[in-house]
């Protein structure tokens, strides 16, 4: 938790730094901001780490088909990043990078649904099939 | 001289050996014969004897249902710590609880089917071989009126609800699975709507064939039980009134007649009731316990799921619920016409 609590101060410092150099018309205050992005993702991983341990042991216990959950994370992480970045986007002004960041992540999100989609019309028609 | 050869035959004929063969209870079929008890206990444990070889056949069934809902637990969990990265995939998530949820189950569901599919065949089966039995038996005591009415209701609403069952009910209860697995990956309104009122009609059906039958099951026994018992009363006055001498003797001889056919009714009954619990009872616990294992992870579920989940996995424990409540319909109605005619002319 020493960890959380040091990423939340140096966040909050950051920001304050960012505001600064932003006052100076500097660019680096971007660039500041998007390092500050890439270290709390670091920290998070380190987080994440025994979450991902906890699920891999319940997939072993329940005896669960791997590929739907490793399809949802992947689900989950590509809509994540593709938030932060859209919103470092917005921030640094550029809308329209940040729309189209916001479009490739769903396109992304909804290709890695359709093998999702498939089995749910597969269920279907084994079910209906039998009629 | 004539006369004299015609009652010497008479007699020796009565040298034969005689016996009720046309008036005993059909075999039961193969796969059930080793529920069947020894015949020499009483009913009550011969019932008992008949559960404890079925539950004794339990074991691998409750051990293959607890692990399809270990895993269903698993997964809404593994479902429940994703859903908490707030965010646009959101949906997806959901979409992936609901499909993989339903992928568990389905099969174990489908199997269930199938199985209450078979147990209502072979049940219905039975019953068309057992009827015709215990309709003939107790026309033999001189109920011919409550029999003919009996076997004639019985027969009708045995096919009625077989046809209904077969042909309508079970394909409705896969249709009411599919509307509950795609309302809930798409939270369509219109969609509950449709699967809400598929599982109204089923069980409004269920409950109207059920309550016809008891119905005139009821009303037939009380009016064509009278009348039984009223023309085998004028049959016995007028043995003892026409004929002179013997006629009281005769008649009293009629009485015991009537009291041994009752006997040989009241055994192919019995071995009949036993069947139909025999036929019944496994697939019976199979589909309960598989409701009771589903309705048991609702509950532990209800806390960290979403709603279209939680609701998914009630559709499903009421799929079999429909279906449980199809199997012990076919039976009761079966074992509730062999108790009438047990009960008639009684």
């Amino acid at each position: 938790m020493v960890h959380y609590f040091q990423t939340v101060a140096a966040v909050l410092l950051a920001v304050i730094l960012v505001l600064v150099l932003k006052k100076g018309g500097s660019g680096i205050g971007e660039l500041l901001s998007l390092a500050v992005c890439a270290m709390v993702i670091i920290m998070a991983m380190e987080y994440i780490g025994p979450v991902a341990e906890l699920i891999r042991s319940i997939e072993q216990i329940a005896f669960l088909d791997n590929q739907i959950v490793k399809n949802l994370l992947k689900i989950v992480g590509v809509s994540l990043t593709a938030e932060i970045a859209e919103l470092i986007c917005n921030d640094s002004g550029n809308q329209a990078m940040g729309k189209a960041l916001q479009l490739l992540a769903s396109v992304v999100v909804v290709s890695l649904s359709v093998p999702l989609m498939t089995d749910l019309l597969e269920m279907i028609e084994g079910v209906l099939g039998g009629i | 001289m004539k006369g004299l050869i015609c009652i010497s035959l008479l007699m020796m004929s009565l040298i034969l050996p005689a016996t009720a063969t046309g008036i005993v209870a059909p075999e039961v079929p193969d796969n059930v014969q080793q529920l069947m008890p020894p015949e020499e206990n009483s009913f009550g444990d011969r019932l008992c004897y008949i559960f404890k070889e079925a539950l004794n056949q339990m074991q691998p069934m409750v051990a293959s249902g607890l692990k399809i809902c270990v895993s269903v637990v698993g997964s809404v969990l593994i479902f429940a710590f994703v859903r908490q990265f707030e965010g646009k995939s959101k949906t997806f998530v959901d979409l992936a609880g609901v499909l993989t949820v339903s992928g568990l189950l389905l099969d174990s569901t489908n199997s269930m089917i199938g199985i209450g599919a078979e147990a209502v065949r072979q049940i219905s089966q039975y019953g068309k071989l057992l009827l015709p039995v215990m309709t003939a038996a107790l026309a033999s005591q001189g109920g011919s009126v409550s029999a003919a009415s009996l076997y004639g209701a019985t027969a009708l609403f045995d096919s009625v609800l077989c046809s209904a069952i077969s042909s309508v009910l079970l394909p409705m209860v896969s249709i009411f699975l599919v509307l509950s697995i795609v309302s809930a990956a798409v939270e369509d309104e219109f969609l509950i709507k449709i699967r809400d009122f598929v599982r109204q009609a089923l069980t409004w059906c269920l409950k109207i064939i059920l309550y016809v039958f008891t119905g005139y099951i009821s009303i037939t026994g009380i009016i064509s039980g009278t009348a039984d018992q009223t023309a085998v009363k004028a049959a016995k006055l007028t043995i003892s009134s026409m004929i002179p001498v013997v006629g009281g003797i005769m008649s009293d001889a009629s009485e015991t007649i009537l009291v041994s056919a009752g006997l040989v009714k009241n055994a192919a009954g019995i071995y009949g009731l036993l069947a139909l619990v025999a036929i019944t009872v496994v697939p019976f616990l199979k589909i309960g316990i598989h409701y009771l294992l589903l309705k048991i992870t609702a509950t532990l579920t209800t806390a960290f799921v979403p709603k279209p989940l939680s609701a998914l996995l009630g559709d499903f424990s009421v799929a079999m619920g429909l279906v449980l409540a199809m199997t012990g319909a076919v039976c009761l109605i079966q074992m509730i016409s062999v108790v009438c005619f047990l009960k008639g002319m009684s």
